[in-house]
């Protein structure tokens, strides 16, 4: 038994990634070294930050050459990277034609993607070209995006 | 090779560590258009950054691509630049948001056209270092790591950003909060969330796989 109370859910994956300040951080290992609930949790969330290595990229001068003048032929040529907006008019009316779709879709819930609508676009044949993906930034803008991401 | 001078250091950083210094003399050549001193800031940071942006995107060329284009709007914003702050705390305030983006496409890109890399193209062990994973143990790292992956890419955008910084990048809290322009209240919210989100869904796929 332990006189402190147990650790939130939360608290502990702070715990785990060493993320409390010094003083809660030493008030919790207090209590996780006298709570077997909360050392069993604990155990649990090291196992599965244990799966995510910290692997660490080493470039060669070699490779780092190689990169700065990519960098620095685009930096000359004063091309920004390579989104031009050639394809914009296209996309733009296609993101118009989304939003139409969006907002008069017999669906009861409009602002949701659910996989039969999402089907539907796909044989609308309204992509038909891979780049076309990249008018998804667009979307964004006009913060759709929001409405299919969850807020996270 | 024509070597590039400034008459004046206008951040007058002398009482900066000599590190900083030299960085805050390159960026002021570059700014008057030194390209040798704009290429010098390049290699010292882009181990670094494409490093970060691999972790975050766990792909090396998607990687590059994310980090040429935060050095192109560093170039682009270089009359802009305060000499106070660090050239590597841009970057990675910029990286990040640029990985938070592609992030956020993947995710649509996969949910709108049930598109995803096919796990041929993302052979997680082609991407780690030589020689830390014993032959005979290669099939299950294989696998493990594709669970990763898969686990990685259910995770918000957000959330695998906050987790990438505070897990592999080891920053703290705060810094992370800086960068990503949240709270650190919603960071802490997010970093729980992500390892949550791996946690079930690592267990859901050991157990499908039995
Ligand atoms: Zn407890």
């Amino acid at each position: 038994m332990t006189n402190t109370k147990c650790l939130s859910n939360q608290d502990l994956t702070l715990y785990c990634t060493g993320a409390l300040d010094p003083d809660e951080m030493r008030i919790a290992a207090e209590h996780i070294s006298s709570c077997s609930d909360c050392a069993r949790h604990l155990t649990s969330l090291r196992k599965t930050l244990a799966a995510m290595p910290r692997h660490q990229l080493h470039l060669s001068e070699a490779e780092k050459l190689q990169f700065s003048d990519r960098v620095m032929r685009k930096v000359k040529t004063g091309r920004r990277g390579n989104r031009l907006p050639i394809w914009a008019t296209t996309a733009t009316a296609v993101a118009a034609g989304l939003l139409t779709v969006f907002i008069y879709s017999p669906s009861d819930k409009p602002s949701q993607f659910n996989p039969a609508e999402v089907r539907q676009f796909a044989e609308l044949d309204l992509v038909e070209n891979i780049e076309m993906l990249e008018m998804m930034e667009m979307l964004e803008m006009m913060e759709l995006l929001e409405l299919i991401d969850d807020k996270g | 090779m024509n070597l590039c001078v400034v008459d004046t250091l206008e951040s007058g950083g002398y009482a900066l560590p000599m590190e900083t210094r030299e960085e805050a003399i390159l960026v002021e050549q570059a700014r008057a258009g030194c390209e040798q001193s704009f290429e010098a800031l390049v290699r010292q940071n882009s181990e670094r950054m494409i490093q970060l942006a691999w972790r975050m995107v766990n792909h090396r060329q998607d990687a590059e691509e994310i980090v040429q284009e935060a050095f192109l709007r560093f170039h682009r914003s270089l009359d802009r630049f305060r000499g106070d702050s660090l050239v590597s705390t841009w970057l990675y305030r910029t990286v990040s948001r640029l990985c938070i983006d592609y992030l956020r496409r993947e995710r649509i890109k996969r949910r709108l056209f049930f598109f995803s890399r096919p796990d041929d193209e993302f052979d997680p062990l082609a991407q780690a270092p030589a020689n830390t994973i014993r032959q005979d143990d290669q099939a299950i790292a294989r696998q493990e790591l594709v669970h990763l992956m898969r686990a990685l890419e259910r995770l918000s955008p957000r959330q695998r950003a906050v987790l990438t910084l505070r897990h592999q990048e080891e920053l703290p809290l705060k810094e992370i909060a800086e960068i990503l322009g949240l709270s650190e209240g919603s960071v802490k919210v997010h970093l729980h969330r992500a390892v949550q989100g791996l946690r079930n869904s690592l267990a859901e796929m050991e157990n499908s796989d039995d």
